[in-house]
């Protein structure tokens, strides 16, 4: 039993040893990272958000605006990278976060507490607060293994880039593909994001939490918070549970919340991506022309759809 | 808890330390903590299925002594059918209640009747099935006087809830775990260090392969209406694929497991898809529970028609093929059922049996077959495409198995089947596809072993033996998908 004992730390101190101490150093140097970000000084627009701003919104035609949108981003993620950038960039006077009906839905919180959470969460781990830091290993302890080595892949990655496209950032991404779009690519969206088993999804109150949360962040620090619910096509959108739409404009309304929706931007089939809720790079150069022209000043005042 | 959480990890290697230090002297100690362990370890789930657990576990003590003390037939076998009833009544009530009714209520009103539906919403106990089978095969060996009742209230605790095997077996059966826990364990250094490799080896089948095609699988299921033939075709391959190595998986740490705590737990996969027909298939897959449908139901079945049918031929059919053809069919319902009260388990059940039928009634004539074409029974062509065909059936079955209705599964076969075969599939990523080639690779070579490194490198040189190790370590925490249950865990 001894021998057992003794043969088995020596096995697994040789590779964890060295993993516990690597990793510290990782985590650290990572927080350097963190903390010594800065953003263009002559950048005041900040977007945020998951896969819809990522790809609708091309920063190269919106002045003075940085996309740092990535996909699968719920607000919980947006919260603590907001939280950090505002720290340490206090040029940033607008912030457009990426708000859809599926940011409402359950199916969301596969990403912080779920299936989905090591490949998602893991990206953010080292902008996270240390209290959610805990508790992201406390209730993904199931896939604490994955999650570590992910957050170590991620930490190491970080270290080499030179572009300061680190793992918890994003950036405008183009995506083409000659898959045409159809109702069935549609529907099997709309499937994904408000049905599980063929029941409706529940709402996530975790991004409502954290929705709530960005907008009091934003009210303390004085920063223009305006929601984008970019284009979608009118199959997701006719396909969408209505209890996600009554969701989604009532919560707007009731916090008060700045939001553009882009009704009046006529997109054509080409625009989308075969999935219905993302556009394709000429989408996403008409929406930021679109966007960037309701944002003038002058247009700003009677901006439609827009609460306040 | 699952075996692959973290909170697992803390709770065996304190089990195991403590096993065989403080309480490793004495035999009762040592057993009294282990049934302390299994009943944490199960009551960490669900404390209200522990208390269940219990109350069948002390039932199923009781009668079996009850059952010991008579020395009449009459008030034996009442005893007897009073344990299989409770234990049938019980398994009926959690998994089969509200299909039962359902079929019930849709067979009235397509008769014309209204009947008002009452589903309560029960929830099935984890593990039920396989804890129900344990406690049935004690019951009908104390009958049989193969087993003798056990006194010592803790052993048959024990032997109801042993924490490796009750969420999704190997269903060892009392006969064969009784004396080990009545025996005294001693550390085997042997024993523990294969254990431990067992338990690797399993963990990477579930992290690695299984949960890695988890995603795939579950997306071209969900919306296989969405997807062509070819896309359909990669999510049974992949479906093929999880089910083994998620379930042979489990079974690996569970045996493993139970090698590290000094007992030898039954193997329940012997590489079944390197199967030649489908007989074979099912003398290596989940071979606990074919064997105990084979001692329990499709034995005594034959016994009891082969009773009742004196003459050499009934209804024109042979009566030896009537036998096995009565006693495989119900057999086969009732293991299609066991997997869960959904009609598509009943399909997938037929589906095996028929083919069991099927090649059991062509044994002969494929011997003559092969004589007049003066072909060897190992021809490696012969092989290879009896292998496939096999493959091919259980694909198929598979389907069944995986489909949502009947319906579903139907569809699917026949997307399959249409010229969208021939189109393009969804992409795989090329880190799936070499992981699963490398992960057939090492079974195929460790075929012949209890598991595929049984000793595939014991031999090597130890820094390429812990290399080896390393590798699949590294491989679970970089490579392992992010599912979390074991399929099995379901019936």
């Amino acid at each position: 039993m001894k021998v057992f004992i003794r043969n088995i730390s020596h096995f697994f101190g040789i590779i964890f040893i060295p993993l516990i101490i690597f990793s510290l150093y990782i985590s650290y140097a990572n927080g350097k990272l963190v903390s010594g970000y800065k953003i263009q000084s002559n950048i005041n627009t900040l977007v945020i958000g998951d896969s819809h701003t990522q790809k609708a919104i091309n920063d190269r035609y919106f002045p003075n605006a940085i996309n740092l949108s990535q996909s699968s981003e719920c607000f919980i993620y947006s919260y603590s990278k907001l939280l950090e950038i505002l720290k340490h960039n206090p040029n940033i006077k607008t912030v457009l976060l990426g708000c859809s009906f599926h940011s409402f839905s359950s199916y969301y919180d596969e990403f912080v507490f779920g299936k989905y959470a090591v490949e998602t969460s893991a990206r953010y781990f080292f902008i996270m607060p240390q209290k959610m830091k805990f508790e992201f290993f406390l209730r993904n302890n199931n896939i604490t293994g994955q999650y570590l080595m992910r957050i170590l892949s991620n930490g190491i990655t970080n270290l080499g880039v030179r572009s300061g496209q680190y793992s918890f950032l994003g950036n405008y991404e183009a995506y083409h593909t000659n898959v045409k779009l159809s109702a069935q690519s549609v529907g099997k969206r709309v499937n994904t994001h408000f049905f599980q088993h063929g029941k409706m999804d529940e709402f996530s109150s975790l991004n409502v939490f954290y929705l709530t949360k960005v907008a009091e962040l934003c009210k303390e620090r004085k920063i223009n918070l305006i929601l984008l619910n970019t284009p979608m096509h009118k199959y997701y959108i006719e396909n969408v549970p209505d209890k996600f739409k009554d969701k989604f404009y009532s919560l707007i309304k009731s916090k008060k919340l700045n939001l553009i929706e882009f009704e009046k931007l006529k997109l054509d089939d080409r625009c989308f991506l075969p999935d219905g809720d993302h556009v394709n790079e000429e989408g996403a150069r008409l929406t930021t022309l679109f966007l960037v022209n309701v944002l003038k000043p002058a247009n700003s005042a009677k901006m439609e759809g827009v609460f306040e | 808890m699952l075996f692959t959480s973290l909170t697992f990890v803390f709770f065996f290697t304190t089990v195991f330390i403590l096993y065989w230090s403080a309480f490793n002297n004495n035999l009762a100690f040592q057993n009294r903590f282990l049934l302390l362990c299994s009943y944490i370890f199960y009551g960490w789930w669900d404390w209200r299925f522990l208390v269940l657990l219990l109350c069948i576990s002390v039932a199923n003590y009781l009668i079996a002594i009850l059952i010991q003390k008579k020395n009449n037939h009459k008030p034996r076998k009442l005893l007897f059918i009073t344990g299989l009833v409770i234990n049938i009544s019980v398994l009926f009530f959690f998994k089969y209640f509200n299909f039962f009714v359902d079929g019930f209520v849709n067979l009235t009103s397509s008769l014309g009747f209204t009947v008002s539906r009452f589903t309560p919403e029960i929830i099935l106990p984890v593990g039920i099935s396989f804890y129900i089978f344990i406690s049935i095969s004690y019951l009908i060996d104390v009958y049989q006087h193969k087993l003798k009742a056990v006194s010592n209230i803790y052993e048959a605790l024990l032997t109801f809830s042993f924490f490796p095997v009750i969420l999704a077996g190997p269903i060892q059966r009392p006969i064969s775990l009784l004396p080990q826990i009545q025996n005294r364990r001693s550390f085997n250094y042997k024993n523990a260090t294969d254990g431990l490799r067992q338990a690797l080896w399993g963990f990477f089948m579930k992290m690695v392969i299984a949960d890695n095609c988890v995603p795939f699988v579950d997306d071209i299921f969900a919306n296989f209406s969405h997807y062509q033939g070819s896309t359909l075709l990669v999510g049974v391959i992949l479906f093929t694929v999880q089910i083994y190595a998620d379930f042979a998986g489990y079974s690996n740490i569970a045996i493993g497991i139970g090698k590290l705590l000094g007992f030898q737990i039954m193997q329940n996969f012997a590489f079944p898809y390197f199967s030649r027909n489908i007989k074979e298939f099912w003398k290596k897959w989940n071979i606990s529970l074919t064997t105990w449908f084979r001692d329990y139901v499709f034995l005594p079945i034959a016994y009891y028609v082969s009773g009742k049918i004196k003459s050499d031929r009934f209804l024109l059919i042979k009566t030896d093929y009537l036998i096995y053809i009565i006693g495989i069919l119900i057999t086969w319902v009732l293991t299609g059922l066991w997997h869960g009260a959904n009609y598509t388990f009943i399909f997938w059940g037929l589906i095996h049996g028929f083919f069991l039928i099927m090649f059991h009634l062509t044994t002969k004539p494929r011997k003559r077959l092969l004589k007049r074409f003066n072909m060897s029974n190992n021809n490696l062509a012969l092989i290879f495409l009896e292998s496939l065909f096999t493959l091919m059936i259980i694909m198929v079955s598979w389907i069944f198995f995986r489909a949502d209705n009947v319906n579903h599964a139907f569809q699917y076969i026949l997307e399959i089947c249409s010229m969208s075969l021939f189109s393009i599939p969804i992409s795989i990523p090329n880190n799936l596809i070499i992981l699963i080639i490398l992960f057939f690779g090492i079974e195929w070579l460790g075929r012949k072993q209890e598991y595929a490194i049984a000793s595939l490198v014991v031999k090597w040189p130890k820094i390429f033996r812990w290399v080896f190790y390393y590798s699949l370590i590294l491989s679970i925490f970089y490579f392992s998908g992010t599912e979390q249950k074991f399929i099995y865990f379901q019936f």
